[in-house]
């Protein structure tokens, strides 16, 4: 059987924020209670979390539903007031409007005005950064075309898709070039094609130095991208640690070799038997779903009208 | 009617005292404020740490408020503006527009003023739809936002929730003015070509007038009936011009085609006297009574009426001091003619039976305040409908005394020159108004005689006549904005609706605090504060009668203590009423500066309140709870 990762305290002492990088994002038993009208307690959104961010860095925080990810987006960005504990960005405490110059967002849903079209959206965002007009025009125009939203500059929001809102959401939250760059559900409503560039988007900004935090539920989406992650459930922070080191399984062996006749690899399960290691699985390998999908739509790009047939079938 | 409320103070006076009474409520609310924030937080977590909550709370208000920038308002302004075009809010201009379009079928071009009836009709329905639209955008805008989330773009970019709260009073503030002016454009070209309007003369319809010589000296007659009515008409042959009488409240000056030969007819000017500005000069009112000593006048038992009234053929008399009669304020060159009085709309009391189509005759006599000479009272009739106005030549003769042995002239010879002897040094100048007839009555109020001192540019009071719904519009939109900060949509609606309508009842609600606070035998509001009003409810109390139950003491102490609350917020309640200058507009007054400049100041002062309260409210709320 697969034996789990490392418990939490030793990922913990292996991150790498023992002074091998600024910290950006730190929490101090961070909790938030949800309270009705009269003050009564409804939900225990978030118990007692400790996180530190390290600059340069993708954090994921996975969850299912209701397990206080965007909770703690949200009282990192000030849209909530924590119950007890700290959130602290740049140093400053989460509810200092003032760390905003240095900060996108990206939310659940792109909540952007519908009434406002591509240009109108980014110049109407710009305008709350200290930025000179002319820089302001010439970045909404290159974030236009990045996102791949050139055509449709001129069209209103409420007549865009739900992929081509999440492009322009994301056109905003980076308008100000920031440094921290929080993201909720970021391939949300995004096809195959518009979530692998989403996860290409995130790769290229963490290499142009920006850090990153992400929540998810879209598991591939936190492991292709993500540096380190955190798991957590009904509030409470269950696992933290490098994505590699979680997902790494350290009593079992993979052997991946091409071009072996069935002999040779009867020789091998020898070895494995000899050595007195059992054999899990010998079989070929299979690609993901989203790497097929994404070989058939380039084939039918580059081929127009021919059937896409995958090898074997 | 009259300005019953026209004759405005001082501007700098009011000023100062208004500076201190907001200095203080800003005081008292700021307080009360962090009172009642501290006991719930303290409730919560303690004493200690609310306290230091408390603190945080004022450091970042005083960082938020320094740190404001004019770009991120107008930012956010320029958003409010175009959400407001995007959501077609210029159908409020196509829907005044249709209204304008279809007004004059139903309205009356007939009476004695047709221009207040058009006035009254534009001022009306673009307050209510300027109301409305305020109301609407400014209430619901913020909550749209909370609910869809798109607050949440707005909130995590460096935007301060002060900016948010005066970009959107800047923003709907914009949208409503652009509205209004257009509205008001409109509306002007309603009123003046709604009361525009001439009419022709038959020169054979005309009939001589001969003079004591025999020769005819005139041509009297009638003018043609348009928009609902006819003028007599009068001509001078010598000077080849006449003029008209006055009917709806105006009237015509006649000036031949062709002055050597009457036969080719009369051109007739456009309606005179009826779209005014008058600038008054108001005096002091004082009353004598029957024996000719000083009264408070006679009430003739409508407990509506406002006027006093003076007994006619008797001593009594009302007489008005004007201060500032100089001849800086009434150049000779100007006021050739000499000092002009009119008598807005003397109201008369009939106690014997006559002909009631017939006037009621008075007179006006001019008396200097500290010499006492005083001149020859000249006879006028009454107008009750009318603006009557009189022109007091500057050289007048002197008072009759009546004696036993008949009316004889003051023996000093000559007349009187009104500069020389009727206007003292201090350039004050006593107006007596009596009534000659027997068992009649005239009824007077202090704003019913006046000098006029100018008449100002009707297109100039027509603007300031629309800057007091812009006043009221803007204050409506501070109101909507501030319970947008905190209350749900149509909760917000409802709130913004509720202040409006207390706005209009300030006068009641002072009434009952100053009863309550003050009680006095003659107090307005009967019936005590709300704890006992309810007691009395259920006890069926008359509400005149002596508070006797057990605790009664207790109770209105409480109810004091309650009604300071009020107190309280009622000085945050905009006086709507006090922001309306229709009045004036349709009254035919300018509308002077003292009265829009204290105005403003009010204004600025509401708005800083309600937006530091909606700053609070939004500041303290959690976004996205």
């Amino acid at each position: 059987m697969n034996q789990p990762a490392p418990p939490l305290k030793a990922t913990l002492d292996a991150t790498p924020t023992a002074g091998r990088g600024e910290i950006i994002v730190e929490t101090r038993s961070l909790s938030k209670v949800y309270r009705d009208f009269w003050g009564r307690q409804k939900v225990r959104a978030l118990k007692s979390l400790d996180l530190r961010v390290q600059r340069g860095e993708i954090f994921g925080l996975l969850g299912p539903n209701g397990s206080g990810k965007t909770t703690t987006i949200k009282l990192l960005l000030g849209l909530l007031f924590p119950t007890s504990g700290q959130a602290l960005i740049f140093g400053e405490n989460a509810t200092e409007v003032a760390k905003n110059e240095r900060v996108g967002y990206l939310p659940e849903e792109s909540y952007l005005y519908k009434f406002l079209n591509a240009e109108e959206t980014l110049d109407f965002y710009g305008r709350l950064f200290s930025i000179p007009a002319h820089i302001r025009k010439q970045r909404a125009q290159e974030l236009i075309e990045r996102v791949g939203l050139g055509w449709a500059r001129k069209r209103q929001l409420r007549e865009y898709s739900k992929g081509m809102t999440r492009r322009i959401g994301v056109a905003q939250a980076l308008i100000n070039e920031p440094e921290l760059i929080l993201l909720d559900e970021p391939t949300s409503g995004l096809d195959p094609i518009g979530t692998r560039e989403m996860k290409d988007l995130i790769l290229k900004l963490r290499d142009e130095g920006k850090t990153i935090i992400l929540c998810s539920h879209q598991l591939a989406d936190v492991q292709d991208v993500c540096d380190r992650l955190a798991i957590l459930h009904q509030g409470e922070l269950k696992e933290l640690g490098r994505v590699d080191a979680l997902l790494k399984v350290r009593d079992v062996t993979q052997i991946r070799a091409k071009g072996l006749s069935v002999e040779a690899q009867d020789e091998v399960k020898a070895v494995i038997a000899k050595h007195m290691g059992t054999l899990i699985s010998m079989d070929n390998p299979t690609s993901t779903l989203e790497e097929l999908f994404l070989s058939i739509v380039r084939d039918s790009e580059a081929r127009p009208g021919r059937r896409a047939m995958s090898e074997g079938v | 009617m009259v300005l019953e409320d026209g004759i405005p103070k001082d501007f700098a006076d009011q000023l100062l005292s208004a500076l201190t009474q907001f200095g203080l409520i800003f005081l008292l609310l700021t307080l009360v404020a962090f009172a009642v924030g501290f006991l719930v937080l303290a409730i919560r977590y303690g004493p200690l740490p609310a306290g230091d909550k408390i603190y945080r709370v004022l450091l970042q208000m005083l960082s938020d408020l320094g740190g404001s920038r004019l770009r991120r308002i107008f930012a956010l302004a320029r958003l409010a503006v175009l959400e407001s075009i995007r959501k077609r809010v210029m159908i409020v201009f196509v829907l005044f527009s249709l209204i304008m379009i279809f007004a004059g079928w139903f309205l009356d071009t007939g009476g004695y003023d047709p221009g207040r009836g058009y006035l009254f009709f534009v001022l009306w329905t673009t307050k209510i739809l300027i109301w409305l639209l305020a109301a609407l955008i400014s209430a619901l805008s913020l909550p749209a936002d909370l609910k869809s989330r798109t607050i949440y773009t707005i909130v995590t970019k460096p935007v301060r929730a002060s900016e948010i709260v005066l970009g959107r009073i800047l923003g709907f503030g914009m949208v409503g003015t652009a509205l209004l002016i257009a509205m008001g454009l409109l509306s002007y070209l309603f009123v003046v070509r709604g009361v525009d309007h001439t009419h022709t003369i038959d020169p054979e319809a005309l009939r001589d007038v001969k003079g004591i010589s025999g020769k005819v000296v005139a041509k009297k007659g009638l003018t043609s009936k348009d928009h609902g009515h006819e003028h007599d008409v009068t001509i001078d042959l010598d000077k080849a011009t006449g003029y008209t009488n006055v009917r709806e409240g105006h009237w015509h000056e006649v000036i031949a085609n062709d002055p050597k030969d009457l036969s080719k007819g009369y051109t007739l000017s456009k309606p005179l006297d009826l779209l005014n500005a008058r600038v008054p000069i108001y005096g002091k009112l004082q009353y004598l009574d029957r024996q000719g000593h000083e009264g408070r006048g006679i009430s003739v038992g409508n407990e509506w009426e406002y006027r006093r009234f003076i007994e006619g053929n008797t001593l009594a008399a009302a007489i008005w001091t004007f201060k500032g009669v100089t001849k800086a304020n009434f150049p000779p060159e100007k006021f050739k003619d000499g000092l002009p009085i009119d008598l807005s709309r003397i109201d008369v009391f009939r106690t014997r039976k006559g002909d009631i189509e017939s006037t009621v005759r008075g007179s006006l006599a001019l008396r200097n305040p500290k010499t006492k000479v005083t001149s020859h009272a000249e006879s006028f009739n009454s107008k009750k409908a009318y603006i009557d106005h009189h022109v007091i030549p500057w050289k007048l003769e002197r008072e009759v005394i009546k004696t036993q042995a008949g009316a004889t002239k003051d023996k000093s010879a000559g007349p009187l020159d009104l500069w020389e002897d009727l206007v003292d040094d201090e350039g004050q100048l006593e107006v007596i108004l009596k009534c000659e007839e027997n068992a009649q009555f005239f009824g007077v109020a202090q704003p019913d005689m006046y000098l006029l001192a100018d008449e100002g540019s009707y297109r100039v009071n027509f603007f300031k006549g629309y800057l007091g719904l812009w006043m009221q519009m803007m204050l409506i939109i501070g109101v909507g904005v501030m319970w947008s900060t905190l209350l749900t949509a149509p909760v917000a609606l409802l709130a913004t609706a509720s202040t409006v309508l207390l706005g209009q009842q300030t006068q009641f609600i002072n009434d009952a605090l100053n009863s309550i606070l003050y009680p006095t035998h003659d107090k307005a509001v009967w019936g005590g504060g709300p704890i006992e009003s309810l007691i009395r409810g259920f006890t069926q109390d008359n509400v005149t009668s002596d508070f006797k139950v057990t605790g009664a003491t207790a109770i209105q102490f409480m109810d004091k203590i309650l009604m300071w609350l009020v107190w309280l917020v009622s000085k945050i309640i905009p006086d709507f009423k006090k922001f309306d200058n229709s009045h004036y507009l349709i009254e035919g007054f300018n509308i002077p500066a003292s009265v829009w400049g204290s105005q403003l100041v009010d204004l600025a002062g509401y708005m800083i309140l309600m937006f530091l309260i909606g700053y609070m409210f939004l500041r303290n709320r959690e976004v996205a709870a």
